[in-house]
């Protein structure tokens, strides 16, 4: 029978196969439990294979805590996290950008590998829930195919790079950032120097200053776009991020021309790598880095890489395909033509469309609830993008999907094709478009239900909205989970987050209510906590606040500038009269959360794959050896003997390799530069040598790719796969014993 | 065929409101009330024409799917069932009567009631069964085979009826 992998064959980057290869041959090891499963655990997180909620095997139902038995047992695929197990897969969108092929893969592998929806996230990306680990490897394949990856979506790793979904089109952008989003994303991707951090990385790119878009301010690396006397380049920030407490970046570097912005990354990369905290999960983010060394200090340690860096071409070679990156219309533009238009478009565009800088064309704006579509709702808009826009297509941080380069004159076919499918919500960018993060129902770390509070909310207030006034319907709510601020409330006017309090003998679901974030300015200055209200009270409590700004606001008064006025007391006296929790026999709809039956817990918090442990490099990378000598294996009992001693060498010089970047991090993936390093640095070092074989095993390293064999049988590649293994095992007791652990595998 | 999805239609409007099959839903995992193993419920009622409440299973999911712009009760096959692609739907179809049943027993579903006479049969593989012409007529057989078992020998019309090649395979039965 056709697999994927055989149907799909020339059509996928050979890099990009190989990879997702070697990744199914480390799932077949860890099913076989030949793979240390937090090895593999930050494998898959590597490839944007994450866990869900419930996957330690237990789910409080209300009434007890179930057990949830899967027909694998206890086959874990990480630390507490059950094979069977449904998880997430994040797909990574770099600044958004999407055509419409890439839509419509999506919109199948919703439906065959997941419930039917596709959801965007916070950061751009998309994510597929309840998806099987079994079927990683053909999403993969199948998402490759159309260029997009999940590689490095979860992690320690650079994660999905954003931008404006505006770059290009943007009346006040700088220039186009797109281009250079892209280069980075490419650069960064599986880059030698991203491997070794201790926890995430988020980079971000703005066209301009005033304006939210890009967010840069929050942001562990960020870029804003700038011209200085005619030459293009960013202003560099670093050390912001969101998380628990929120810091805002800092400026790394004032002006960095376009040529300097690889490298530049690139240094901060290596300072981040050796100087990150790697025990403290809690502290490793390079904001912390940056607050303790200070950023001179970080500034000049960044100086010091920059100049020991290995020159790259890679650094200006993408300059060459930027005056040439994809921004342009599908059709030619034509006004709108004083025909009759279809009922709802008048107030669709006045929230949902934007005005190009391109005369005659605008952005629409899809109002995604909650992020989700339907894998048919997708297929729909791919054939709205075909006729009118093409591949001018992007996600945003706000959860919606924009099409760019609408001629004026097809906005009302637009709307009426969009609004046949449900895709026609107006209202974009307004208080009733509300951000959450999963929280419970999907993410371990998930307290109270932001995504039950935030479908109720917006319920509310599309109901309110022909009265609600034009300051309160220009507010951004956003709604976390939890502390962590997946949901970003920290930027917004009125932001939540999830907590729980303790009533009588039950828990509570909370919400944290932060008020005062700015979005605008690239995410400019953060809310400050001012009190929790019971899940229950939210909606009453939103409106007091919305009721009370519309009433009191001074003309121009932000709402920003209003909380500061209003001041902490008032705002507390303001919230009091919604703090109290009546008992459960007076009203037990309290004590459950939003869109959940079930009497509210916090047992089945679990684990965060965001904070599992720290890998080592060595783990990592011969985790890759290990995946490639299993390949090795299956060639030699499909008589592929060829294949088997080319899969039986290549483990060795990875194997050869993860020792090697111990002692020369940059030694690159050239055969001959490694094996050079291995006897530099091991074998006439004698560190390689054991007690009783002494160096035998390296030699068979050494005369492998000093002479590769003539012929190709059983024998000779049996012996390969063998000594292959031999070399592997050895290279394993050499790490432990120069890092003074035992590595069980 | 590891993936595919069978779905029975509702009989009439809804009677109820779909947030009431939350806890219907959620109380089906706590008492184990239908076969394999059930996880967990999730809510996509603001999705419009979307699957609305899904009771989600380790083998199946359940959910109240309002796609096609036609209510009804889908079972969605996520595991693979030994045997024939006749003898698959007929678990199939089986899991998802039984689900039904309960749900028109539930007090608060106001006496909803599936039409019994009219179905579909959704293949979420486009490997092996992908939207085409030739693929419908080779599983055509099989499909017959489990209709005659199902519907006791009487006559049931078979049909292909998502022209879109890039959707999913749909077939519709409907039983004279």
């Amino acid at each position: 029978m056709t697999t994927w992998k055989q149907k799909l064959e020339g059509k996928i980057a050979a890099q990009d196969a190989q990879e997702i290869d070697i990744f199914e041959g480390q799932l077949a090891l860890r099913k076989q439990d030949k793979l240390d499963e937090k090895v593999f655990a930050e494998t898959r997180l590597r490839r944007g294979v994450y866990g869900q909620r419930y996957d330690n095997g237990q789910r409080d139902d209300g009434v007890q805590i179930q057990k949830l038995e899967y027909p694998s047992g206890t086959l874990t695929k990480g630390p507490e996290t059950l094979w069977d197990a449904p998880g997430m897969m994040r797909i990574k969108v770099p600044y958004g950008g999407l055509n419409v092929e890439q839509l419509e893969v999506l919109a199948e592998l919703a439906d065959e590998y997941s419930d039917g929806i596709l959801h965007v996230t916070t950061r751009q990306d998309f994510q597929l829930h309840y998806v099987h680990i079994e079927d990683t490897p053909d999403l993969m394949r199948r998402l490759a195919a159309v260029g997009l990856t999940t590689k490095e979506a979860c992690g320690n790793s650079v994660r999905n790079i954003t931008a404006c979904p505006l770059a290009g089109v943007c009346h006040d952008e700088s220039f186009d950032v797109a281009p250079y989003a892209e280069a980075l994303f490419r650069f960064l991707l599986g880059h030698d120097d991203t491997q070794d951090f201790g926890r995430k990385f988020k980079v971000a790119f703005s066209g301009c200053e005033e304006h939210a878009c890009g967010l840069v301010k929050m942001h562990d690396l960020g870029f804003l776009a700038r011209v200085k006397e005619g030459v293009r380049g960013f202003t560099v920030f670093v050390g912001g991020g969101l998380g628990t407490i929120p810091y805002q970046a800092q400026v790394l570097k004032d002006f960095a021309t376009e040529e300097e912005i690889l490298p530049l990354a690139q240094a901060v990369a290596r300072v981040f790598a050796r100087l990150g905290e790697k025990r403290n999960r809690n502290r490793a983010r390079i904001k912390f880095l940056v607050e303790s060394v200070g950023i001179e200090e970080f500034r000049r340690l960044v100086q010091e890489e920059l100049k020991a860096l290995p020159h790259d071409e890679r650094w200006t070679g993408y300059l060459v395909d930027v005056p040439n990156f994809q921004n342009a219309p599908q059709k030619a533009a034509f006004p709108l033509n004083g025909k009759p238009l279809p009922e709802g478009f008048e107030k669709w565009y006045q929230t949902n469309v934007y005005p190009q800088r391109q005369e005659g064309y605008s952005v629409v704006t899809i109002n995604l609830p909650l992020g989700d579509l339907t894998s048919d709702q997708m297929f729909a808009l791919a054939d709205i993008a075909r006729a009118y826009v093409g591949d001018n297509i992007r996600t945003t941080v706000e959860q919606n999907i924009v099409l760019r380069w609408v001629a004026n004159g097809d906005l009302p076919s637009v709307y009426s094709a969009l609004a046949e499918v449900g895709l026609g919500a107006a209202e974009a960018g307004t208080i009733i478009d509300i951000t959450s993060c999963p929280g419970t129902d999907t993410c371990k770390l998930g307290i109270a239900s932001s995504r039950g509070l935030a479908r109720e909310l917006r319920s509310r207030l599309a109901a309110q909205n022909a009265s609600l006034p034009e300051a309160v319907k220009d507010l951004h709510i956003k709604v976390s989970g939890c502390f962590n601020s997946c949901g970003q409330h920290h930027i917004a006017d009125i932001g939540f987050f999830g907590n729980s309090r303790r009533a009588g003998n039950h828990k509570v679901p909370h919400f944290q209510l932060v008020l005062g974030g700015q979005w605008e300015e690239n995410a400019g200055s953060f809310g400050l906590a001012v009190g929790a209200v019971p899940a229950k009270r939210v909606p009453e409590v939103l409106e007091a606040i919305t009721h009370r700004y519309a009433q009191e606001r001074q003309r121009g008064e932000t709402f920003q500038a209003w909380i500061k006025r209003l001041g902490k007391l008032e705002i507390k006296a303001l919230l009091d009269p919604y703090i109290s929790v009546p008992a459960f026999e007076e009203d037990a709809s309290f004590y459950s959360d939003w869109g959940d039956s079930r009497v509210f817990s916090i047992s089945d918090i679990g684990v965060g794959e965001c904070a599992g442990e720290v890998v080592s490099l060595f783990s990592m990378e011969i985790a890759k050896a290990e995946s490639r000598h299993f390949e090795a294996l299956v060639a030699l009992d499909e008589n592929d003997y060829v294949e088997a001693d080319q899969a039986a060498y290549q483990s060795m010089l990875l194997a050869a390799r993860a020792l090697v970047r111990s002692r020369n991090y940059d030694v690159g993936q050239d055969p001959d530069r490694i094996v050079e390093e291995f006897r530099k640095h091991f074998y006439d070092t004698e560190l390689f040598f054991d007690k009783y074989a002494k160096g035998k095993f390296a030699q068979y390293l050494f005369s492998r790719h000093a002479e590769p064999p003539q012929e190709f049988t059983h024998a000779t590649a049996y012996r390969q796969v063998e000594e292959a293994r031999l070399f592997i095992e050895a290279c394993h007791d050499c790490e432990s014993r120069l890092s003074g652990t035992v590595i069980s595998l | 065929m590891k993936r595919f999805k069978v779905k029975l239609f509702v009989d009439g409007h809804i009677p109820f409101d779909l947030g009431e099959l939350i806890p219907v839903f959620q109380r089906w995992i706590q008492r184990r009330s239908l076969r394999g193993l059930l996880i967990d419920v999730a809510d996509y009622r603001h999705v419009p024409n979307g699957p609305s409440i899904i009771l989600i299973g380790h083998e199946a999911d359940y959910a109240f799917d309002l796609r096609g712009g036609q209510a009804g009760l889908a079972y969605t096959r996520k595991q693979p069932l030994e045997g024939e692609l006749s003898d698959s739907l007929k678990t199939a179809f089986e899991q998802l009567i039984q689900a039904a049943h309960q749900l028109e027993n539930e007090p608060s579903m106001n006496g909803i009631k599936f039409n019994l006479d009219t179905a579909e049969i959704t293949f979420l593989d486009r490997l092996t069964a992908p939207n085409r012409p030739d693929v419908f007529e080779q599983l055509r057989p099989s499909v017959e085979a489990f209709t005659v078992g199902w519907y006791g020998g009487e006559k049931v019309q078979i049909e292909s009826v998502e022209a879109d090649p890039r959707k999913c395979l749909n077939i519709r039965l409907a039983h004279r």
